[in-house]
This record gives C-alpha cells, sequence and structure tokens, in this order.
C-alpha cells in the first residue's frame, strides 16, 4: 500500500467536538478530511495538514463528492466520522414543516447517505470503524425537541441495524452520544447568562460542561484497535446527566404552556 | 507514553480471563497494579509476566477483613488507589428450576452484596485520589441472546452492577468519582467456570454465527475496553454500561 497511514472523513468539523477531534486525530497521525457546509468555517484548517472540503451533507451528490475526494487523497479510508448536526426546535403545533425536514435531512439521512457512499473505501482497509454522532437526545427525550431527537434516536437505530449487516464484511459502527459541550454557541450562554450556564452544570453529577475534546478522544476510542470488539453500541459521554434527574430542567413545554393559558396535561 | 501512566489500581479476580488480560494491559499502559483473588497459583503467573507493574494480594470478595487487606496492601504499596475494577465474580449457567438455593446464595452474596461492599469500603481512597470504578458485568446483565442460556439467576446479578453504577455516578460525581460499568459478551478464558468446554465447538460455532463480528472475544478486547474507561480519555463518561461483545448484544436487545 502506497499510504501507510491511516485516513479519516469527519464532518461537520468546522468547529465544535468535530474540529477537536479533526485537530486530535491529526496529532495523533492520522490523514484527516474535515468537512462541512462553508468554507469560512474551515478556514482553520489552512497551514495544517488537515485537508477540508465543503460539502452538505443532506445532499447524495455532495456524499459523493466526498467520497471521491477521500479517495483522491487516501485511496481509503480506515475510518469515518458522521459529526455533522443541526439543533432546530419547536412546539409540535408550531415547528415549521421545513424546518422539521431539514433536521431530519441533516442529521438522520445525512449520516446515511454518507455511509453509503464511504463503504466502499472503508472496504478496502482492514478493521475500519464507522462514528455517527447522535447525542443525549438519542437516548432521552425533552420537550419541543421531538425532531431533533427523533432524528438522533433514528441514528441510534440506525448503528444497531447496520451493526449486524456490516459487522460481517469487518466493519464496526457505532454511536457516540454527546451531552453538554462547551462550543461556540453554549458560549453564548455563558456569557449571556452565567447563572444558568452554572445551573445547567450542577444538573450534570461531575458538575461542568464538557471539553469538546473530551468527546473526540471517545471518537478516537471507537476508531481505533482499542475498541476493536465494541460494536453496535450507543455511548452516552455526558458526565453522567442521563443517569442523573435528566439532561434540562424538566417542563420547558409546561412552562410555554402554562404562559399560554393552558396545560399540557 | 501509555494511557495509564503514574496510575494505581487494584483489580479483583486477575488471576485469569479478562481479570488477568486487564491486569497485563494496565501494565503495559503504565499503571501499577495490585491484583487480588482466592487463588494463589493463577496470581503468582499473572505478576510472573510483568514482575515490575504487577503484585498480588490473596483475597475472598466475600470476606470484610479480606477486602479491608487488598486496599491496605495497596496504600502500603504504593501509597494511593487511582482505579477500582471490580472484575471478580461467580457464574453459574443452571436451568432455574434447578438451581440450589445455596447456588443462588452464593451469585448474589458474591457477585452483587459483597462488590457493593467492597465499594463503600474503597469510597474513601477514591475519593482521595479523584480516581474511578470500573464494575465488569455482563451482556447477560441486559439481554437474552438465546432462550437456551440458563443465566437468569447469574443475569439478575449482573444487572444489579449494572444499576449500582449507573445509580452511584450521580452520587460520585460530585465527589470528583467516575464510575462505569463493561459488559463483556462470551470471552474465551472464561470458559472453564462458564460450563463451557474449550472443546465444545458446536457452541462456539453457535456464537460466531449470532456475533456480527464473526468471532468470539479475547480477554484483551475487554481489557481495552476497560483500560480506555478508566484512562483520562473517558475523562467525560460516568454512569455508563459499555458493551464488549462485538455486537452480539444488538441481536438480542
Amino acid at each position: 500500500m502506497a499510504n501507510e497511514k491511516k485516513s479519516v472523513v469527519i464532518t461537520g468539523a468546522a468547529s465544535g467536538m468535530g474540529r477537536a477531534a479533526a485537530e486530535r486525530l491529526s496529532k495523533a497521525g492520522w490523514q484527516v478530511l474535515a468537512v462541512d457546509l462553508n468554507a469560512d468555517s474551515l478556514a482553520w484548517t489552512a497551514g495544517t495538514e488537515i485537508a477540508s472540503l465543503v460539502a452538505d451533507v443532506s445532499s447524495e451528490a455532495d456524499n459523493a463528492r466526498i467520497a471521491e475526494e477521500a479517495d483522491k487523497l487516501f485511496g481509503g479510508l480506515n475510518a469515518a466520522i458522521f459529526n455533522a448536526g443541526i439543533v432546530g426546535g419547536g412546539s409540535i403545533d408550531d415547528m415549521k414543516t421545513d424546518l422539521l425536514r431539514r433536521v431530519i435531512d441533516v442529521n438522520l439521512i445525512g449520516p446515511i447517505l454518507g455511509i453509503r457512499a464511504c463503504l466502499p473505501l472503508l472496504r478496502r482497509r482492514e478493521n475500519a470503524a464507522i462514528v455517527v454522532t447522535a447525542s443525549t437526545m438519542g437516548l432521552g427525550g425533552d420537550a419541543e425537541n421531538w425532531a431533533y431527537g427523533a432524528a438522533k434516536h433514528g441514528l441510534v437505530g440506525l448503528v444497531k441495524s447496520l451493526s449486524r449487516e456490516i459487522g460481517w464484511e469487518g466493519i464496526r459502527i457505532n454511536a457516540i452520544c454527546p451531552g453538554l459541550t462547551e462550543t461556540g454557541m453554549t458560549n453564548m450562554i455563558k456569557d449571556l447568562a452565567p447563572e444558568q450556564h452554572q445551573a445547567i452544570a450542577s444538573g450534570v453529577p461531575l458538575q461542568r460542561w464538557a471539553q469538546p475534546d473530551e468527546q473526540a478522544a471517545v471518537m478516537e476510542f471507537l476508531i481505533s484497535p482499542a475498541s476493536s470488539y465494541v460494536n453496535g453500541h450507543a455511548l452516552a459521554v455526558d458526565g453522567g446527566a442521563l443517569v442523573g434527574t435528566g439532561l434540562l430542567p424538566p417542563a420547558t413545554g409546561k412552562q410555554r404552556a402554562a404562559s399560554q393559558g393552558r396545560t399540557s396535561e | 507514553m501509555g494511557m495509564l501512566d503514574g496510575k494505581i489500581a487494584l483489580i479483583t479476580g486477575a488471576g485469569t480471563g479478562i481479570g488477568k488480560g486487564t491486569a497485563l494491559m494496565f501494565a503495559r499502559e503504565g499503571a501499577k497494579v495490585v491484583i487480588a483473588a482466592r487463588r494463589e497459583g493463577p496470581l503468582q503467573e499473572t505478576c510472573a509476566l510483568e514482575p515490575d507493574a504487577i503484585s498480588y494480594v490473596q483475597m475472598d470478595l466475600t470476606s470484610h477483613d479480606d477486602r479491608a487487606a487488598a486496599l491496605a496492601a495497596v496504600i502500603e504499596r504504593h501509597g494511593r488507589l487511582d482505579v477500582l475494577v471490580s472484575n471478580a465474580g461467580a457464574q453459574l449457567w443452571k436451568d432455574f428450576a434447578e438451581t440450589s438455593d445455596e447456588e443462588i446464595e452464593e451469585i448474589y452474596n458474591t457477585n452483587l452484596t459483597s462488590t457493593v461492599r467492597f465499594l463503600k469500603q474503597a469510597l474513601p481512597l477514591l475519593e482521595a485520589s479523584k480516581g474511578n470504578i470500573v464494575i465488569i458485568s455482563s451482556t447477560a446483565s441486559r439481554y437474552v441472546v438465546s432462550p437456551s442460556q440458563k443465566l437468569s439467576v447469574y443475569g439478575a446479578s449482573k444487572a444489579g452492577l449494572n444499576q449500582l453504577g449507573r445509580t452511584l455516578a450521580p452520587e460520585l460525581g460530585p465527589k470528583g468519582i467516575r464510575i462505569n460499568v463493561v459488559a463483556p459478551g462470551l470471552t474465551r478464558g472464561e470458559y472453564s467456570d462458564a460450563g463451557l468446554s474449550q472443546n465444545d465447538t458446536a457452541t462456539q460455532d453457535w456464537i460466531r454465527s449470532v456475533t456480527p463480528l464473526g468471532r468470539i472475544g479475547e480477554p484483551e478486547d475487554v481489557a481495552k475496553v476497560v483500560t480506555f474507561v478508566a484512562s483520562d480519555m473517558a475523562s467525560w463518561v460516568t454512569g455508563q454500561v459499555i458493551d464488549a461483545s462485538g455486537g452480539w448484544q444488538v441481536s438480542a436487545g
């Protein structure tokens, strides 16, 4: 093989845990193709050894381009991390159908199309592994987050079923289910509502938010030989939040309903 | 650089199988390890493979004094305890109707009651080190992988360990202690105790046929997951039950 270094494609690599994974794996000697929706958001890869590609993960054609680029750069893939996702919520009465479709398209259909496009490249390497970024919302639920939750639960179902379909080829697939993690977006909460930021952390057994690299470390584990017998598993990386009293303060929906003069019981 | 450089670990049931594999991997990843089990012979054999890193103490998990002595030995030798791997346990593959009260008592006393008590005894040491606990459970704790598996009493004891790990996570988190459970599928080296002969090729073929990765787990397969979850790489992982079974669990999930 001309290329001895291991190769990985990471979607949603503009920021947060996707970027942390790209940086961590590059540092660990992996060849990395970082994918995100626009060029500006990938500008951070300039001057690094990390390759970048602009693509919309909800597009079949763009997923084909991702695979083509990985083929051109690496000649195959040892791993693929389907991490791209968008948030999008709203009450069952009010959430716009367009947004609902976008949330399902990007978060659920996107990784499916990505896996399909990248499988031929993964089949070329021994012990290849796939990770999809689900969420604690793929294991639990919360008011006005049902579209996102449905997509993320869908990913967990995808992983369980596909593990039985491609495990026989020696390709592993697992889901990581991140909980509260400090990113550019959540830093806004920290700046604008520090008390709420701290209150959220106090509901987590480890009493803090995660750093993106703590998620990236688990992604590295799940694509490395260290997890050679872990397959079809959905692993929560949430500081224990999900086994606690819940991810978020309860009853956001109820509060909204009450403020509108009706109950949600 | 090892994943567990400078860490001090105590691993129970480490004379054979998963415990032994974990002790050897911990040693290779830079930890100092004390292994504890009932039988001295296997303990000595494990120590002989990594004499600089592994030492042993004889311990009957069901004895309060033995458990205290094992913890005292760790402190005496290394000054602190960072990782407790609770792996020791009893296995039972048997028709429920034919299981005796003594066997039921032994399974729950060993796997559940003694483990709970041991964790409680170790707590002050782990609080001092901001350490973590890894409990070894089983696929049988959550899934019925075959109608004929005959693991009801055993499976329920391991299910108790899962929930011990889950409920303790929120209680120990504020003390800086993580706790997780690793649930192995059928793993080589655990056979003799499991009532499965190494030569039982029919059963081994059946296991391969229901395991997506198409092979039987090795102690190292499980040890790698324990090493990861015990390491700082898993600094945000607590309260989890992690399957290490080649995808076997999905068939019954």
